[in-house]
């Protein structure tokens, strides 16, 4: 990567902070929200923290997460890996980031099927991830090939 | 058809006009390859002995170790010229498939992926490369 790229992922991974503290405030106020009460951080990060405090934690950390999340989207522009190589790398980092943050935030529950509850979601969006991409390419491959077919056929 | 040459002295580049009574797939085709026509060929070694490559018969030109080879079907040739520079002077049927690699696109058979996302060239004379994605835009572009 040249210089123009790693400023532009700068840039992007700045971004990514931002939509980090953004969904990382509305996720926890759409999941922890009751219809009498709305709800901004966990009970068990409150606790800790009291109010205000839990809720400037919270938007730092689910910044962090954001940021890590997009910057390591810089596996995709790198040409030593593949697609599926890539996406792999992305999910290790970010899910690492997200359990870490889950943890610390109260957004993962302390059994074992929380934790499993909170890693299907983004294994499922992971795989679409994958699946897109790998399709966008076969598309153009596909196009090009025909497009070829019909030059050699003209030539012969 | 006939073939006629008209001097300009005030003409600083060549001009070619091609007359028809109307356009077909013969005209066309004619003046694709006046567009691709590239007067200068490239020098390459092969053991040693310097050859004149015609562009047309250069199948891909890639650099390896910090050099410079171009593949035909005859064989593999050291070119003196550095990629960047050998991609202004090449004609439009070259397209640039990596940071190392530029191919001839008459010469492309097919293109494949496999799983994992690793796009593979297949050229004329058994050759097979790898594709930069960052580089699929343009080899659509080219090629459509």
């Amino acid at each position: 990567m040249n210089d123009d790229d790693n400023r532009f992922m700068l840039k992007m991974a700045i971004l990514g902070f931002v939509m980090g503290v953004i969904m990382g405030d509305a996720i926890t106020m759409l999941f922890a929200s009751t219809s009498d009460q709305l709800i901004f951080v966990s009970q068990s990060l409150s606790d800790r923290f009291g109010d205000t405090m839990a809720f400037i934690i919270q938007s730092l950390v689910s910044g962090v997460v954001g940021f890590i999340a997009w910057y390591s989207t810089k596996a995709y522009y790198d040409e030593r890996f593949s697609i599926i190589a890539a996406t792999l790398i992305h999910m290790v980092i970010t899910m690492s980031a997200l359990i870490i943050a889950g943890y610390f935030l109260g957004w993962i529950g302390p059994n074992a099927e929380g934790l499993l509850m909170f890693l299907v979601l983004p294994l499922v969006i992971y795989t679409m991830i994958w699946f897109s991409i790998y399709m966008s390419y076969r598309m153009k491959i596909q196009q090009i090939n025909e497009s070829l077919k019909r030059r050699r056929s003209g030539k012969e | 058809m006939r073939v006629d040459f008209f001097q300009d002295r005030n003409s600083d580049e060549i001009r070619v006009v091609v007359q028809a009574p109307s356009m077909t797939q013969d005209v066309e085709e004619l003046m694709e390859t006046i567009r691709n026509f590239s007067p200068s060929p490239i020098s390459g070694y092969s053991d040693g002995v310097l050859t004149k490559l015609g562009k047309d018969s250069i199948i891909r030109i890639y650099s390896k170790d910090k050099r410079v080879y171009a593949d035909t079907l005859d064989g593999s040739y050291l070119i003196k010229s550095p990629l960047y520079q050998l991609e202004n002077d090449l004609p439009k049927n070259f397209v640039r498939i990596s940071n190392s690699e530029i191919v001839n696109s008459d010469k492309i058979i097919k293109l494949d992926m496999n799983l994992a996302g690793t796009i593979r060239i297949y050229l004329e004379g058994d050759i097979e490369s790898r594709v930069s994605r960052r580089y699929m835009s343009r080899v659509k572009e080219a090629l459509i």
